[in-house]
């Protein structure tokens, strides 16, 4: 049901998402189904990248989606659908990470040490996008935050600092020790795939 | 908001592509937790999630209220009374000697137990006292008596820290009197036990059935402490020495002892109902037990699930014995149980669950201890090496909540009902008590699917 659910909607898109949304507004439970179905891949993949682990990620999704549902009836049809949802997994996400501790707190002086940026190809024609993932999950939840919100979701720091009540400052500074903290892991990274490749 | 800081750079941009195209099936649960937790929109659910959720939580609370009052206020669980005030034929284990020569030995070995034990041994009779018994009706220190079956192995007996505390038994005859004053079948769920409490006279005499029609010659019967002698026994041809593990109360023609916690009487007797008088009362009082378990738990549905793992059960009960001696004992006991169940969720949301749970479970004693209290704290005895006897089966049915910690591990709380088909060798305790025992239990269940 779910594979059908899928194809139908791919192969029409605009018509049956119209359908499905407005379902989920008059809470039908094969429509919401449908459009969980339609969607989620793609927002546990945005979970994946703010989450420490899998499990939490889940979380992450779990909340979100139920976000989106009771609050379906407030997106007004203005932009794309999906971007609506996306924001909303995106806050779902940074809500449980402020649960957990507040980001951009006590990171800067840890990794001070982690400047230094190597220069060479770019890993990134190497790496799989899994590979990416997982480097993006090791870095500190303040990072990886910051790093997330700048670099994937393209918001300013400016918002950034709103969003994570912090200092403009903060962010621009959080997110160039992120960048360079995952520039040196993508080239480590790039290296030992080289290794084993040889 | 997202898309406006012109993000141009190359670093960025590719990393942008590179993980925007990340997508991931989710675990089955997810979309579980979300439909539970949409379902009271939908409003078909709504009163049952309320309903469901009221009564658990106020179902717990009003059970841990009274719990706990109970706990604070020393009210027992539960109570027991063993029927113990009147000596009957299942309330006596005998035991027969080949002379008096062993039974001899045997009080001596007695004796030094007593004193071990703190209790005053001069009341125990003396070979010289013995042997005149025997002699005042027509019978030698030196006459083969009839003596039973020894049973089974000595090994096990020489492990009893009670009759042979140091594994050093004099010689296989006084082997073969050990071996037969311990009941066989709850050998090693009763030899820890301190030797004067009722709940061990109660059970070992429970086990041995005292036939009039083996009663002859020189027999031992070991009778329940609280237990009085009555001395009116009339046209007796036998004698028989009596171990009485508490407080015989000596008359004329009975030899009493002394001690408070192992002696003998001797006494001229006809039927073992001249034994018996009203004596002392022991009333148990059960203490509310604490129960906390790991448990995993494997959802093959929506609803269902099947549950297994470990729960501990910590049981304390307070001997009391009153009327003829004024005791106090406290006895904890310490169960390890293995539950299989089946779970079904009533209200499940992403972070709390209603549910009941009804099945089976096997618990098995796996240490206690014991200690004297109350007006002869001063004089405090623990017996440290007790052993929590026997196995406990049960069936149960279990209402509880539990709480989402993290990912697939919960906290639950559940209050429990459950009746025992099957209590071999256990003494008693809240769960034997009561013919549906009421429970609460906190513990960590990991779900799974």
């Amino acid at each position: 049901m779910r594979l059908g659910c899928i194809l139908t909607l791919v192969s029409a898109p605009m018509a049956d998402l119209a359908d499905l949304i407005s379902g989920c507004r008059d809470n039908d439970g094969k429509a919401q189904r449908a459009l969980y179905d339609l969607l989620h891949p793609k927002m546990l993949g945005i979970c994946l990248r703010y989450a420490r682990d899998v499990d939490q990620a889940h979380d992450m999704l779990q909340e979100g989606f139920i976000k989106v549902f009771q609050r379906i009836d407030q997106f007004g049809g203005k932009g794309a659908f999906e971007g609506w949802v996306r924001k909303i997994i995106v806050n779902a996400c940074l809500e449980i990470l402020r649960k957990e501790r507040s980001a951009g707190e006590s990171i800067v002086e840890e990794h001070e040490s982690m400047l230094v940026v190597e220069k060479g190809a770019n890993p990134l024609e190497v790496l799989q996008a899994q590979d990416v993932l997982a480097l993006v999950q090791q870095l500190p939840v303040g990072y990886r935050t910051v790093f997330n919100l700048f670099a994937i979701e393209g918001y300013s720091h400016e918002e950034i600092a709103k969003t994570l009540n912090v200092s403009v400052n903060t962010s621009y500074s959080q997110y160039h020790r992120a960048k360079a903290m995952m520039q040196r892991m993508l080239n480590s990274e790039k290296k030992r795939k080289i290794k084993q490749a040889i | 908001m997202s898309g406006t800081n012109n993000n141009s750079g190359s670093f960025e941009q590719e990393m942008a592509n590179a993980l925007n195209g990340v997508e991931q099936q989710a675990a089955p649960y997810v979309w579980d937790n979300i439909e539970a937790a949409l379902q009271p929109q939908r409003g078909r659910v709504l009163a049952w999630w309320f309903t469901g959720a009221a009564a658990s939580v106020l179902g717990i609370l009003l059970a841990a209220n009274w719990l706990f009052s109970v706990q604070h206020n020393h009210e027992p669980l539960a109570n027991t009374n063993l029927d113990t005030n009147m000596l009957q034929e299942e309330n006596c284990v005998e035991f027969e000697f080949e002379s008096v020569d062993e039974a001899v030995a045997f009080f001596d070995h007695a004796k030094v137990r007593s004193s071990e034990l703190g209790a005053d041994p001069s009341g125990i009779a003396s070979a010289d006292e013995l042997d005149s018994m025997s002699s005042s009706i027509g019978q030698t220190k030196n006459d083969e008596l009839s003596v039973p079956d020894a049973g089974e192995s000595l090994a096990n007996v020489q492990s009893n820290p009670w009759v042979n505390p140091k594994g050093q038994a004099k010689n296989e005859r006084e082997e073969q009197v050990i071996e037969q004053i311990i009941p066989v079948e709850t050998k090693n769920a009763l030899t820890y036990l301190p030797i004067s409490t009722p709940a061990l006279s109660s059970k070992w005499a429970h086990v041995n059935r005292l036939e009039h029609s083996n009663f002859q010659a020189l027999d031992v019967v070991i009778v329940p402490e609280d237990v009085e002698w009555q001395d009116d026994v009339q046209n007796s041809r036998h004698w028989a020495l009596a171990g009485n593990l508490g407080s015989a109360t000596a008359s004329e023609s009975t030899y009493g002892m002394g001690g408070n916690r192992f002696g003998f009487a001797a006494q001229e007797m006809n039927a073992l109902s001249d034994f018996s008088t009203p004596g002392t009362e022991v009333s148990i009082d059960h203490r509310a037990p604490v129960q906390l378990g790991a448990q995993a738990a494997w959802g093959f549905s929506k609803r269902l699930s099947l549950i297994s793992g470990l729960q501990y059960t910590g049981f304390r009960g307070v001997y009391t014995l009153s009327g003829n001696t004024n005791e106090q004992w406290q006895v904890n006991q310490h169960f390890l149980g293995v539950p299989v169940l089946l779970g079904v969720k009533w209200v499940n949301q992403p972070k709390f669950q209603f549910y009941s749970n009804q099945g089976i479970q096997i618990d098995k004693g796996i240490a206690a201890n014991s200690k004297r209290i109350g007006q002869y704290t001063s004089q405090v005895v623990t017996e440290p090496g007790m052993k929590a006897p026997g196995q406990m089966g049960s069936i149960r049915l279990s209402m509880g909540g539990a709480y989402r910690i993290r990912g697939p591990l919960w906290l639950y709380s559940e209050a429990t009902i459950a009746t025992y088909i099957m209590q071999q060798n256990v003494l008693a305790n809240a769960a034997t008590a009561h013919p549906l025992w009421p429970s609460m239990s906190l513990g960590l269940r990991y779900q799974f699917e």
